[in-house]
């Protein structure tokens, strides 16, 4: 098993000009990167529209990334940059504590800086995370303690084997189903109400 | 077959693919609309499950960062040879204003021999007011007598011009500038190059201790 960041697979590809690479990037952090910005500002739609410009901004400085840190923390940075940009722009003044990264997708409501959103799309957080914890809570033991050793505790393919006294490929294969089983459980959500626009989530 | 697909893409995301089946994975995501899709929702699942904060946004999203994109020019790609490129034209650019701050470029007439007694001048002089002086020199430079310092040049001096046919003036500048460079480290890029040809009358000044 190779032990391969595939950010870095994909920004070396983009960096040779390959497109369908940073999609996948903006698929891999686009929630996260919105959630990180409707820290700074509350507007729905002027928040994906900064969100937006942070991945064009990557795109436009992905040159210069040079891997020193992982390609999110570098994201994130200009993220936190552009929210606040953004508000100086429109005469408003930027929050002066920074989120650390390592904090600032783990507060509490009470300590947001601004409630983001509409009451629909906050809505739909809500229902997100109800049915991936409702989907976890349903899982087979095997599978539950499988993706949560990697998801949350960030274990290796190897370290999970070996505390779950398992073979690699039968904890690929848990990992697997398991994203499978909370995936039927949140698709129907986000087809329905992804975009917040009557779009689907696909 | 989708769900070996879908197997290989979870641990793809997890980093756990060999290179070889990465590869494979990697031309398949490039026409697999759902396997691309599936790595949205995937890593929205990731960021619920540490907790994450996260605002769920649709492929409306997606398509407008591609359209936004679609409008810039393709990122140019930084070549590996730049960056070392720019170091030496910004080490060249420095050593071209040092030349030029501290460089002679104009001297006022010294009397031969009068190194000896360099009196320390009041302030330093930058080479660009054209007026600079031996005496300026010896404000920032420990300047030495020649006689003291001088040593046999490693290529040895051609003879084609005659010692006795040089303006004083000019001999006593070169000697005392030598001198003072190669005390003060300022000898250039290639310091151990003796660029002052010595008379062949001075040989016996070579053979002093410390002599470069």
């Amino acid at each position: 098993m190779a032990d391969q960041d595939p950010d870095n697979e994909l920004v070396d590809r983009v960096k040779a000009g390959d497109r369908r690479a940073f999609d996948l990037l903006v698929r891999r952090y686009q929630h996260r990167v919105v959630g990180v910005v409707s820290r700074y500002i509350s507007d729905w739609a002027e928040c994906q529209d900064v969100a937006q410009e942070v991945f064009v901004r990557a795109w436009r400085a992905i040159g210069n990334f040079r891997g020193d840190s992982a390609f999110y923390t570098w994201v994130h940075r200009i993220a936190i940059n552009a929210a606040k940009n953004h508000l100086v722009a429109l005469g408003r003044r930027p929050p002066t504590d920074d989120v650390a990264l390592d904090d600032a997708e783990h507060f509490e409501s009470a300590m947001r800086m601004r409630d983001s959103a509409t009451p629909e799309r906050e809505l739909l957080r809500q229902e997100i995370e109800g049915a991936v914890t409702a989907a976890v809570a349903d899982l087979p033991e095997e599978l539950r303690i499988a993706i949560t050793l990697r998801e949350v505790d960030g274990l290796s393919y190897e370290e999970i084997a070996e505390a779950m006294d398992s073979p690699i490929g039968t904890v690929r294969s848990r990992i697997f189903r398991a994203r499978e089983a909370i995936d039927q459980r949140i698709r129907p959500l986000l087809d329905e109400r992804g975009d917040g626009r009557g779009g689907s989530m696909r | 077959m989708q769900d070996k697909h879908l197997e290989s893409l979870s641990a793809w995301i997890d980093g756990e693919l060999g290179r070889d089946e990465s590869r494979f994975l990697a031309r398949r995501l490039e026409s697999d609309g759902v396997l691309r899709d599936t790595v949205a929702r995937w890593s929205l699942v990731g960021a619920c499950l540490r907790g994450e904060r996260i605002a769920p946004v649709g492929v409306r999203f997606t398509e407008a960062v591609a359209a936004r994109i679609d409008a810039e020019a393709p990122p140019r790609p930084v070549a590996r040879w730049t960056r070392p490129a720019a170091g030496a034209a910004i080490a060249a650019g420095v050593a071209a204003l040092a030349l030029m701050v501290t460089g002679p470029v104009g001297e006022a007439p010294v009397p031969h021999g009068a190194s000896a007694a360099l009196a320390p001048a009041p302030a330093p002089v930058l080479a660009s007011q054209a007026s600079l002086r031996t005496e300026d020199l010896a404000a920032v430079l420990p300047l030495r007598q020649v006689s003291e310092t001088w040593a046999m040049p490693l290529v040895p001096a051609g003879p084609a011009v005659p010692v006795d046919a040089l303006d004083p003036t000019v001999e006593a500048y070169f000697l005392r500038h030598s001198a003072g460079a190669s005390a003060s480290a300022r000898a250039g890029f290639v310091p151990y190059v003796n660029l002052v040809a010595w008379p062949a009358a001075r040989p016996a000044a070579a053979a002093q201790p410390g002599a470069r």
